[in-house]
């Protein structure tokens, strides 16, 4: 029977999750970003979610959503381009434009969907490009689909990408991508380098910085702040989920290209736009940011180095993260499973990471502290963390 | 340097792996490729040949030898 067939094709493969008895993944919260959060009735503390600045349950960033559901609802219920663009999209976006030192930017529902509707617009077959072979699925599926040439290089290995730039001319554009943050290992891109190649080879760079807005550079502004780049000709996205604590994606850069991006981009233009709780609480965000990130930073940092310095020192493997993420070699996915399984059961919540997030038969277990956890939430994930070694 | 030689060279430059690479190796399974891995090799082989295997023909490459094979295909016959 033909549904029948079609249907069978679709079958999880569970084995790992049932030998390991744990399955981590969709668990059912049943609260905010708390320290504790609630799930399934218990208290855990959440090293799981990438609220870097603790900001997605503060009072104040709330209370901006909220005034901005009093004054423009749940949704302006269209895309943009129609009549989903409110004067406080137009302003959030000025703000972060401003926030990032760029020219101009646009908002899309997700920085997922942002990074997929770049690449089909900007690049076709005639194109190449160049990407860091361990860049974030959305990257990767955003340059398939523009069909264009794909070289994918060594994990932030100049040599080989200057190799790769050297042959590049044949195309009529080259474009050399990469994350700022890696957000499985916590590494972060050598993005001057990357940005001197560009120049050198009349490439165009990309930086996915979803994991470095907010979190890195002196006043947390990403990136571009990190690695000290004035003047950039790139350009930039980044989500506004993590460290910026709501939801949506940006693009930023040249102001030709957002203005390009806002009338060819479909996954913009067809798209209902971000709501506008979510544009209040990312404005919100920033104002505080620019008030406070010396001392929210040095809090998140703290409690990543005790966490880090803890593990490293009960025999847990590490990868060399230079970001508020600490990351575990975990092995194979079943062990990468059954030791996330002992977390959970003394009540840590994290992200284990298995193929295709990371390579084939090796695992990672990420572990962010935000900074709305507690010195003694942090105190008891170093109790934890030193009994299991015993 | 004969085609198999230069394969297993190749893969070193382009793979995380110290082990013994061996005609028979699975690429995923026995090495641990992706298909960026299996990309890159190929990228590389087409650089360091002067040739172009369309992406379409990828899929079919399942172990070290099936890249070397492919390779010979492809490349003009040197001696009789
Ligand atoms: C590097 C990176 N890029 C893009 C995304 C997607 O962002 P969003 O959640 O806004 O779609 C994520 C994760 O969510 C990410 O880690």
């Amino acid at each position: 029977m033909k549904y029948k067939d079609f249907y069978d094709r679709f079958k999880i493969d569970y084995e790992v999750v049932e030998n390991a008895g744990f399955n981590p993944y969709y668990p059912i919260l049943e609260s905010g970003l708390d320290d504790p959060v609630i799930i399934d009735g218990k208290k855990f503390i959440d090293l799981a979610s990438n609220n870097y600045l603790g900001l997605a349950n503060d009072p104040r960033v709330k209370e901006a959503g909220r005034n901005a559901i009093q004054k423009y609802g749940m949704s302006l219920c269209a895309t943009p381009v129609a009549s989903g663009y409110s004067e406080l999209y137009q302003r959030v976006r000025e703000k972060l434009t401003i926030f990032l030192g760029l020219e101009s930017s646009i908002l899309y529902p997700s920085c997922y969907q942002a990074n997929n509707g770049l690449f089909n617009v900007l690049l076709g077959k005639e194109d190449i490009a160049i990407i860091d072979r361990s860049s974030h699925s959305s990257l990767i599926e955003g340059i398939r689909g523009s069909g264009c040439k794909i070289r994918p290089f060594l994990h932030n290995d100049m040599d080989y990408l200057e190799k790769i730039l050297k042959k590049a001319g044949k195309y009529r554009q080259a474009f050399v991508i990469t994350e700022s943050v890696f957000s499985t290992e916590g590494d972060i891109a050598p993005f001057h380098e990357i940005v001197d190649l560009c120049d050198n080879y009349g490439a165009v760079p990309v930086v996915d910085d979803s994991h470095g807005i907010g979190v890195i550079g002196k006043h947390g502004k990403g990136i571009l702040d990190h690695a000290q780049i004035e003047d950039y000709n790139g350009i930039y996205t980044a989500s506004l989920g993590k460290a910026l604590a709501n939801s949506g994606g940006i693009i930023s850069g040249k102001r030709c290209i957002i203005d390009y991006l806002k009338y060819y981009s479909s996954h913009l233009v067809y798209s209902t736009s971000l709501i506008p709780a979510a544009l209040a609480g990312v404005e919100k965000v920033l104002e505080i940011i620019q008030k406070e990130f010396d001392e929210i930073s040095s809090k998140f940092w703290r409690f990543k180095n005790q966490i880090t310095n803890t593990l490293t020192n009960t025999g847990y493997e590490i990868t060399n993260s230079s970001t508020a993420i600490t990351s575990i070699r975990s092995g194979s996915p079943l062990q990468t499973l059954m030791t996330a399984k002992t977390f959970y059961r003394e009540g840590i919540l994290s992200t284990p990471f298995i193929y295709p997030s990371v390579q084939f038969n090796e695992g990672r277990i990420r572990l962010i502290a935000g900074a709305n956890l507690s010195e003694k939430t942090i105190d008891k994930v170093s109790e934890i963390f030193t009994n299991l070694a015993q | 340097m004969k085609t198999k030689e230069k394969v297993i060279t190749v893969l070193r430059e382009n793979i995380d792996w110290d082990g013994e690479i061996k005609m028979e190796h699975h690429l995923r399974n026995d090495l641990g490729i992706d298909s960026f891995g299996i990309l890159m090799t190929i990228n590389s082989l087409e650089d360091e040949y002067g040739i172009e295997i369309q992406d379409a023909d990828l899929d079919g490459l399942k172990t070290v030898s099936d890249i070397v094979l492919r390779l010979e295909e492809m490349l003009p016959v040197q001696n009789f």
